[in-house]
């Protein structure tokens, strides 16, 4: 007799024979056999099979309805002239202080573009374009340092502030500007084109959960749909910036600790950490404007010389 | 005592078993490879300090669920999808032991607990995708199919319509 545990023995034994009473056929090898039950295959376990489809069904019901009912709640959907204290804050930061910070809390600055797209341009001067959405917590973070870097290269106009998402777990309700509604920019040296994709009124028809605003023509697509998809993505990101075709910003800057590091403050408070180079918020903001700057350099050739001939502005130009 | 003539349906236990269980548990290993493939994957990206950013397409957004605070095992640093490659792991294992001893109900059985095991954590972490996110990660999703197909499989095969008889 082979060596077979109790259990598998016990469990032959309780099997029963075949349905009309006749032993089946047996191999003499002396191991384990088998046998087919009477009448081809039963016992197949169809009410735990349905059971458990019935249990998937169920919570994916479920989990379905409560992501439909838990749209956004309580967003600031305002849109609001940007206070004088906050507008001088970030657009006269010193040198001295922007050199305190060097890289700051940059984890993923702009990179060099290495494939090929289109150097744009507008009205003859290089252009840098900024796409993003007003909702999105990274661009909510990103836009105080492209408007603390281009104000070193021109002047915005009608500056106007809003929040991000009040539910984005990236950050919420982040005091943010916006480059809609009317603002404006203009330098000697570049132009600074911007879409907001979209806008930080909540839509649930929306794919993004937020009305569709400002659309992309169809080279600003393709520029977005070929430089702007982060490794690991199944499509573009933002915010996304590209400085001229030269390099570009995809995502956050700064993720140490990112958008969240500037949930809970007023537009005065961020301003205000920016005279303070070694808070948190300092550190993701003013070292977004040096890279930036580093990036805004490249594209306009080194122009204005007192920005861009900073020995942290070159250093910084040799990674971007 | 002579082997039966043609026709027997005699199944030698030390053989990998007759086309059916010999299917099924190949079809385990397929989709225990295929998964640990995903979860490998997704470990890789966690790592690669992939830039955070909000999708343009809306809700589905690999970057924001495998960069989230949900990614990683609580309490720990461990990315998520590390336990997810130990399960593929353990469910391989079942299936070649599966193929190599199909009379064995008791591994049959231990899959099957597995699997339940691998579905309550499907359950979790589509809750938090939906709810606490509100964004999907195409890759995510393609694992937690292949861990329901694996629980569909195990539980097919938990009732074998084979018997088991002793040798005489």
């Amino acid at each position: 007799m082979s060596k077979k545990s109790m259990a598998e023995r016990r469990q032959a034994a309780a099997g029963g024979g075949p349905r009309n009473g006749r032993p089946g056929p047996k191999s003499n090898r002396g191991g384990a056999q088998y046998r087919r039950s009477g009448k081809g295959s039963s016992g197949r376990p169809w009410g735990l099979i349905a059971a458990i489809g019935g249990v998937v069904a169920v919570f994916l019901v479920v989990i379905i309805a409560l992501e439909l009912t838990s749209g956004p709640a309580g967003q600031d959907t305002q849109v609001l002239s940007a206070p004088a204290s906050v507008v001088a804050a970030v657009t006269h930061i010193p040198t001295k202080t922007l050199d305190q910070v060097g890289t700051g809390a940059i984890n993923n600055p702009p990179q060099p573009i290495k494939v090929s797209t289109p150097k744009l341009t507008h009205n003859g001067k290089p252009e840098m374009l900024y796409i993003g959405a007003e909702y999105c917590p990274y661009c909510a973070l990103l836009r105080w340092s492209l408007v603390g870097a281009l104000s070193r290269f021109g002047k915005f106009s009608n500056l106007k502030i809003i929040r991000g998402s009040a539910t984005d777990p990236a950050g919420q309700n982040i005091a943010t500007f916006t480059f809609a509604h009317g603002v404006s920019y203009s330098s000697p040296y570049l132009a600074f084109v911007t879409r907001e994709m979209y806008s930080n009124v909540p839509d649930a028809k929306s794919p993004s959960g937020y009305a569709p605003f400002q659309a992309l023509s169809k080279q600003e697509s393709q520029i977005f749909g070929t430089v702007g998809t982060p490794p690991g993505a199944s499509g573009p990101g933002f915010p996304f910036v590209d400085y001229g075709g030269l390099s570009a910003q995809i995502g956050t800057e700064s993720s140490t600790p990112g958008p969240t590091g500037l949930q809970g403050y007023d537009w005065q408070q961020i301003a205000g950490f920016l005279s303070k180079p070694s808070s948190a918020p300092a550190k993701m903001i003013l070292g977004g404007v040096n890279y930036d700057t580093a990036a805004i350099c490249q594209l306009t050739g080194n122009k204005p010389g007192a920005v861009c001939d900073t020995s942290l502005v070159k250093q910084l130009e040799k990674t971007t | 005592m002579a082997p039966a003539g043609g026709g027997s349906e005699q199944v030698n236990s030390d053989e990998p078993t007759g086309r059916l269980g010999g299917a099924g548990a190949i079809w385990l290993m397929v989709l225990s490879v295929a998964g640990f493939g995903v979860a490998t994957y997704l470990t890789t990206v966690h790592y690669a300090n992939v830039p955070l950013a909000c999708s343009a397409s809306g809700l589905v957004d690999c970057s924001k669920v495998v960069t989230s605070q949900y990614s990683v095992v609580p309490g720990t640093n461990v990315p998520i999808t590390v336990p997810g490659m130990a399960f593929f792991l353990v469910s391989l294992g079942l299936a070649i032991a599966q193929y190599l001893r199909p009379q064995r109900t008791d591994l049959r059985q231990a899959h099957f607990g597995w699997s339940v095991l691998g579905l309550l954590t499907v359950f979790y972490l589509v809750y938090v995708e939906l709810v606490e996110i509100h964004h999907i990660c195409i890759w995510c999703t393609a694992v937690h199919i292949l861990i329901l197909l694996t629980l569909f499989t195990t539980a097919w095969r938990l009732h074998p319509s084979d018997e088991l008889l002793t040798s005489s």
